[in-house]
């Protein structure tokens, strides 16, 4: 479903940095893949690669049979992308934000698509409500919807319950198992270590542009003789520090 | 494409919604200029009428001797005084004259920072050409001569301009000026807020994950801030149209009015103008890093747009097909012909042709700035925009910074002494301009200004095209000759600084090799250097050759040294050494000092010039050719 190869992106100012470096992974559909790693990782980099703001220097990555460099449209109608940065219209109520992106992402029916979703995700108090003046829960909700309206088979989540409070952020982990159950292939960026553990089927530890391990939880523990994700996570960014020293 | 449009209305209908929603656009938009116009315009007419009334009731006393006792002045607030008279305990007195005694001339009192005062001055003025009249009048009469002293050519004034040409003479010099304002405003919020706006409400990151071309979201927004610019626009027209009808303007000696046939073609010309502003404020919006920025550029823009429209208020100043190539000032000048009952339609033709290639020009920067992937930072934060190598605003910075130091200090500085003058431009103001910007910009100075050793073939063919280039910018100074006639002054001032005295090698050292060297740094290395990174590299050599000319600071050098300051670059591209243009420059120059101190080639047949420049350039264009080859 979504196969990265060699991917690398690069930034000039004034020196080069690259915060991407050689980054490959395969995620399925049915799986969550969680993309581990502290601020300033290229988490995010590499997940706006993907989502096709950001042109890689040099690889590949296909989503859903597209390559983001040859079919940057084909990759964006086959996901739904949700990150701390991706905001609300205010001026748009709940129910027109998501007709909004039902008729820009081609949806056929986009009232009816929007009136499912209002349904589905418990927007109906709030449908009529300016998105400027909804609570952060009710936002993430029509965020949410905003990023399936049109029914993606890949959901890209960056750091998505950042800033977020618990009760809020616990109805949107269910939401992410709730998208794997339903057949979708989700990427999961977040340096929260519990949401990994709770959610991921594989995890790849990114650290200063690189992947340092990428296997599942288990094969992980084994590898580094470490029983929780936190100190797996240490143990494999200190034996990269020790080898870079 | 039909998928774009498509999309693009969506973004369209999306965008405007939220528009339509923010009390601000709709102030803009319709509240100023039904509020703010018909205020001006009201307020303006009761100060003229007010200035008009006090100007006629002008209180002006007569300070004159007992020669003047026969004296008869007009009843109308004018006064005769004694010769003890004081301005300050009067003060409502405007103008004092006081009349000589011995025949000097007589003295007028006003205080020119007081309208009023001013208009009582200009009252005086008339009673004393009346006492003067009526004083020979009596002399004559004295003299026994019967009969009335007459001027000696009597002038009377006929106005042969229509009653439309009147009225609307003043509206048109106005109007465009005002619409512009109007339309700028409308169109300069919209913009920001669907642009900048969105990118620090993190929404626009949103929109561009959604499976729509970059191209509909851009084409989308500017439709958005053409409805408002050109609603903005059209309210204010209307507005000063129903203000006129209603008479809410009224100003005595000065009747203005929209002639009602000039109504369909001013609205016409409202959909290129609101066009031309949305495309460029929403160009600028998509390029400025934040909000705060984006209202500086918008201040910036509207002093430019209200001085090309201000082009239009001058009577002198006529519409034509040079001007008809001008963005904005074309729109102000046919609105103000059509205003005054004049519809030139050729000029009219290629105005509007003229703007459509501006919109298209600037939404094709748009649609570039929009496929960046810094659109989603602002391509205008220096620091994002150089992390993706684009370095146009620095090159343009640089050359400001040169052109500043070159006109305040080098001329002064070779003012006072014009070899060490030189040595210090060249030196300090060219070559430190162009190692400073480098070093400024964090930039590798060596691999930028690209001083690398040449293949020697393509030294060879750069001495080849040195000797030879003298021809290509003779050649051009030849051409435009018809158009710009080299001055006699100019002339002198290029030989005085040619003829020193001093020896003829350190002439050719200080004029030809120096500046051959510092030139190139600046021009084709720092600035092509930075340049070429990105533009293509045919613009790169068009913008920086331009830069080239501009910076002689000569009207008449201004083509011939861009046109060779374009040669150089494609010099420096193909020989991929600054040592390539450097040879070519340091020949050229060398050779026009020699000639110019031996007096050779005082005037060369055209054939020589044009085989000397046909030779320059194919030197120049067999540079790299085998190494491509390999």
């Amino acid at each position: 479903m979504i196969e990265v190869c060699e991917l690398t992106k690069r930034f000039h100012s004034p020196r080069v940095v690259t915060a991407v470096d050689r980054v490959s992974f395969r995620c399925e559909a049915g799986a969550i893949f969680g993309l581990l790693g502290p601020n300033g990782a290229g988490k995010t980099t590499a997940l706006r690669m993907l989502a096709t703001l950001l042109a890689p220097d040099e690889g590949t990555a296909t989503l859903s049979g597209c390559e983001v460099r040859v079919d940057p449209a084909g990759v964006r109608g086959s996901i739904g992308y949700v990150s701390t940065t991706t905001g609300l219209y205010g001026r748009l109520t709940a129910r027109e934000m998501i007709t909004y992106f039902a008729r820009l992402q081609g949806v056929t029916e986009p009232r009816q698509r929007s009136d499912e979703l209002v349904e589905r995700f418990g927007i109906g108090p709030f449908a009529h409500v300016r998105c400027d003046r909804l609570s952060t829960g009710m936002r993430q909700k029509v965020s949410i919807a905003r990023a399936v309206v049109h029914d993606p088979p890949i959901l890209i989540l960056d750091e998505p319950t950042s800033g977020l409070d618990v009760m809020v952020a616990r109805a949107f982990l269910e939401f992410v198992e709730q998208a794997r159950d339903e057949g979708r292939c989700v990427l999961f960026s977040t340096h929260i270590m519990s949401e990994a553990e709770r959610l991921c089927d594989r995890v790849a530890i990114l650290h200063q542009g690189r992947i340092l391990a990428n296997d599942t939880l288990p094969a992980l523990r084994e590898a580094s003789g470490c029983r929780y994700l936190e100190d797996i996570f240490v143990h494999f960014v200190q034996s990269a520090n020790g080898e870079d020293a | 494409m039909n998928r774009v449009l498509d999309q693009a209305l969506v973004v369209f209908r999306g965008s405007l919604r939220q528009q339509l929603r923010d009390p601000l656009t709709l102030l803009a938009m319709v509240g100023l200029p039904v509020l703010l116009q018909p205020v001006a315009l009201f307020t303006a007419g009761q100060l003229r009428t007010r200035d008009a009334r006090e100007g006629r009731s002008a209180t002006v006393v007569i300070q004159a001797p007992a020669a003047f006792d026969d004296l008869t002045l007009p009843k109308d607030r004018i006064e005769r005084v004694d010769e003890g008279w004081q301005d300050q305990e009067h003060p409502e007195v405007l103008a004092r004259v006081v009349l000589p005694v011995d025949g000097a001339a007589a003295e007028v009192h006003f205080d020119s920072t007081r309208s009023r005062s001013d208009r009582a001055r200009v009252r005086a003025v008339r009673v004393l050409r009346r006492v003067r009249r009526a004083d020979m009048e009596r002399r004559f009469g004295d003299a026994g001569l019967e009969g009335r002293s007459r001027d000696v050519l009597p002038v009377e004034l006929e106005d042969v301009a229509s009653s439309t040409e009147r009225e609307g003479g003043l509206l048109g010099r106005l109007l465009p000026l005002m619409l512009v304002f109007l339309a700028m405003n409308g169109g300069v919020a919209t913009s920001l807020h669907l642009v900048t706006g969105e990118r620090e409400r993190k929404t626009l990151e949103t929109l561009l994950t959604a499976r729509v071309d970059r191209r509909a979201v851009l084409l989308g927004k500017f439709m958005v801030v053409v409805l408002v610019a050109l609603v903005t626009a059209a309210v204010a027209v209307t507005t000063l149209w129903a203000c006129l009808a209603l008479g809410l303007y009224d100003a005595p000696g000065d009747s203005i009015a929209i002639p009602t046939s000039a109504m369909p073609l001013l609205l016409l010309l409202l959909l290129p103008l609101a066009v031309l502003m949305a495309a460029v404020f929403t160009v600028v919006a998509a390029y400025v890093p934040d909000f705060r920025t984006g209202q500086f550029a918008a201040v910036a823009l509207l002093f430019l747009g209200l001085a090309a429209s201000g082009v239009a208020a001058f009577p002198s100043i006529q519409a034509g097909y040079a001007l008809a190539l001008v963005p904005v000032t074309n729109l102000a000048l046919v609105m103000r012909e059509a205003l005054v009952g004049h519809y030139p339609l050729g000029i009219l033709a290629v105005t509007l042709v003229a703007t459509g290639v501006h919109v298209a020009l600037a939404l094709a920067l748009g649609a570039r700035l929009m496929a960046r992937e810094e659109v989603l930072y602002g391509g205008g934060r220096s620091a994002d925009r150089r992390a993706h190598g684009r370095f146009v605003p620095d090159v343009l910075g640089a050359f400001g910074v040169a052109l500043v130091l070159l006109w305040f200090l080098g001329q002064r500085v070779q003012g006072v002494d014009l070899l060490w003058g030189m040595v210090f431009t060249q030196v300090v103001l060219v070559a430190g301009v162009a190692v400073g910007a480098l070093v400024w910009l964090g930039q590798p100075v060596r691999e930028t200004l690209g001083l690398r050793a040449p293949r020697p073939v393509d030294l060879g063919l750069a001495v080849v095209a040195g000797v030879a280039a003298p021809g290509c910018s003779a050649l051009v100074a030849w051409a435009q000759e018809p158009l710009l006639p080299t001055s006699a002054a100019f002339m002198e001032s290029l030989e005085q600084s040619m003829t020193l005295d001093a020896s003829l090698p350190v002439v050719v050292l200080v004029f030809a090799l120096l500046p051959a060297f510092c030139e190139e740094l600046l021009f084709r290395g720092a600035l092509l250097g930075l340049l070429r990174r990105s533009v293509t590299p045919l613009l790169a050599c068009v913008v920086v050759g331009a830069l080239f000319g501009i910076v002689h600071l000569s009207v008449v050098r201004m083509l011939p040294t861009g046109l060779l300051g374009v040669l150089l670059c494609y010099a420096a591209l193909r020989g991929r050494s600054l040592w390539v243009p450097v040879t070519i420059h340091a020949l050229h120059n060398g050779l026009l000092v020699v000639a110019s101190g031996q007096g050779w080639f005082a005037d060369p047949p055209l054939w020589m010039l044009v085989s000397m420049a046909v030779v320059s350039v194919v030197a120049v264009a067999l540079m790299g050719v085998r190494r491509r080859c390999v």
